[in-house]
């Protein structure tokens, strides 16, 4: 299996190679289309970030040591965004997710179109996720 | 009749490019952009007269405290105020209207009313909110069906324990221009003094603050095409002087003793500290900018781009603009159901055009008309009909893309 930094360089190199804001920005919006969306049910309070401008909803589970996420939000782009922190940790041990710091974002324009507030916000997410990563692997049991 | 072609050329900054395409800066309600004569006054001044002010006798500080008194004469006579005296620096709008609100806790008590609409940007609304409740005032908001103030409406809410209102000369929302002479005439007929914000207004009316007849007037120099950081604060002389002083210290005092000391009169005895002279003296500059380019003439283009704006607008399909106002000045926002309005303002942005999404701090506005956040184009003098057609054309483009990847 692919490590999470090693995905995580395959998708900068190709988002960067796309060097267009618009084509950038519908990559993106691409993968907010092909996600599936949360059920209303599902956008409870509890499952709720609320950035500044748009809401995030976010479901993480752990299945044995790996972890399972599902995103979504009232914004295609910040949903989108969010898609790739999911494609890249998701279905991965919950001891890499512990380890992993996104670079993602910084590393390409998606710092430049989700603006400085969002990334603020994302990267509040992504250390939420990395705490309940951290949580679930102290509660699993350890091997003798 | 404006010549805007030619004066975009004051403004280097129109030409810039953004994401490889040429700026259309349509967001002028956040800020305004600086023209080469106002840079060129900010270099004059750092380069030749710097010095603080009312501070010194040498030569530096002469130039530098009257060109900062200029400037002040500037504004008074911008917004058609006999006495310099009534108007005072501040650093801007929410500055103001923070100077005012504390300023005036002495006089409220409990039980007294403070009246605002539902139209206000959050910096006339908290300061009043917090005043309230240090003294047990009560807080009153008139509602704004349509994003607009009948002053019929407004009236009804007046009463003898009003003793505060301040409202918003025109909404950074809905453009609404508020009837704040009727407005001002309502609220004396019970003793209230009347506190107008006219941040919106400032650039894209003709203000009059002794035909409006308010206690208070202020505005941002940033939305005049001023550098940020500068504000004025203009009033009666009789209401200036029942403000407790807010900004204590240096160059506002008479005598200082141990426990207790004395201040000047106005303007100064509300300056307190180092004012931001260099930003006066460029807000005396836009001021006189604006002056030569002509305020009617710029009022009537810019009255006229914005309806232009509001009906391109209402050709594009899933746009609902919020409210109606009976007269719309400078500002239009909309929203579309089911995209959100930070998607929009990307979309837009990756095309060069800069626009806002948001609450743009107007939540309780937001709220009336149950939305989350909206679009808002504010397009200025040195606008052009060309530009808002490029930016309706790439915001039906871009509502085609997210409606597609939406589904």
């Amino acid at each position: 299996m692919k490590s999470i930094q090693d995905s995580e360089q395959e998708f900068i190199k190709n988002f960067n190679a796309l060097d267009d804001r618009m084509l950038q920005f519908e990559y993106l919006l691409g993968l907010a289309g092909r996600a599936e969306p949360l059920c209303a049910e599902e956008k409870t309070d509890q499952n709720l970030f609320k950035d500044c401008q748009a809401k995030v909803w976010l479901i993480a589970e752990h299945k044995e040591d790996k972890l399972h996420i599902r995103v979504d939000s009232d914004s295609l782009l910040l949903k989108g965004v969010l898609c790739v922190f999911a494609g890249l940790i998701g279905g991965k041990p919950l001891e890499s997710v512990v380890r992993y710091r996104p670079e993602f974002i910084e590393k390409t324009p998606i710092k430049q179109l989700i603006t400085a507030d969002r990334y603020m916000g994302i990267h509040k997410i992504a250390d939420e996720i990395k705490r309940r990563a951290e949580d679930w692997l102290s509660d699993l049991p350890q091997p003798k | 009749m404006l010549n805007v072609e030619s004066l975009r050329e004051d403004f280097p900054i129109l030409h810039e490019s953004i994401n490889g395409n040429p700026l259309i800066y349509l967001d002028n309600a956040a800020t305004t952009q600086v023209p080469r004569h106002v840079m060129d006054a900010w270099v004059q001044h750092y380069r030749h007269n710097n010095a603080n002010i009312h501070r010194g006798i040498h030569t530096l500080s002469e130039r530098s405290s009257e060109n900062m008194e200029a400037a002040r004469k500037t504004v008074a006579e911008f917004i058609h105020c006999g006495d310099e005296e009534c108007v005072v620096f501040t650093y801007g709008t929410t500055d103001s209207i923070n100077l005012v609100a504390a300023g005036l806790g002495h006089t409220l008590s409990p039980g007294d009313e403070v009246l605002i609409s539902e139209l206000e940007h959050h910096s006339n609304i908290l300061p009043w909110q917090q005043i309230c409740e240090q003294t047990g005032a009560v807080l009153q908001v008139a509602a704004s069906a349509q994003g607009d103030i009948n002053a019929e409406d407004f009236r009804k809410m007046i009463g003898p324990k009003t003793k505060i209102i301040a409202v918003a000369h025109v909404s950074n929302v809905t453009g609404a221009v508020l009837p704040v002479k009727q407005i001002a005439a309502y609220g004396h007929c019970v003793g209230a003094l009347v506190l107008i914000d006219g941040a919106q207004a400032i650039r894209s009316e003709v203000v009059d603050v002794e035909e409006i007849d308010c206690d208070f007037y202020c505005f941002s120099g940033h939305k005049a095409l001023a550098p940020s950081g500068i504000g004025i604060l203009y009033g009666k002389a009789e209401s200036l002087r029942k403000l407790k002083p807010f900004r204590l210290g240096g160059g506002m005092v008479h005598e200082v003793e141990t426990r207790q000391s004395t201040f000047i009169d106005l303007p100064l005895r509300l300056e307190g500290g180092t004012p931001n002279y260099s930003g006066g003296i460029c807000l005396g500059e836009a001021l006189r900018y604006i002056n030569a380019v002509g305020k009617r003439e710029i009022s009537q283009y810019e009255r006229e781009l914005i309806l232009y704006t509001e009906g391109k607008l209402r050709e594009i399909n899933g746009i609902e603009i919020i409210g109606n106002p009976a007269k719309r000045s400078g500002v239009v926002s909309f929203f579309v159901p089911g995209v959100h309005s930070f998607d929009i303002a990307v979309a837009l942005d990756c095309a060069g055009i800069a626009v806002r999404s948001g609450t743009h701090c107007a939540q309780l506005l937001h709220r009336r008309f149950r939305i989350d956040n909206s679009v808002r184009i504010s397009p200025a003098f040195y606008n052009t009909y060309s530009e808002v057609d490029t930016a309706c054309h790439a915001l039906n483009n871009a509502l085609k893309l997210l409606n597609g990847y939406g589904k």
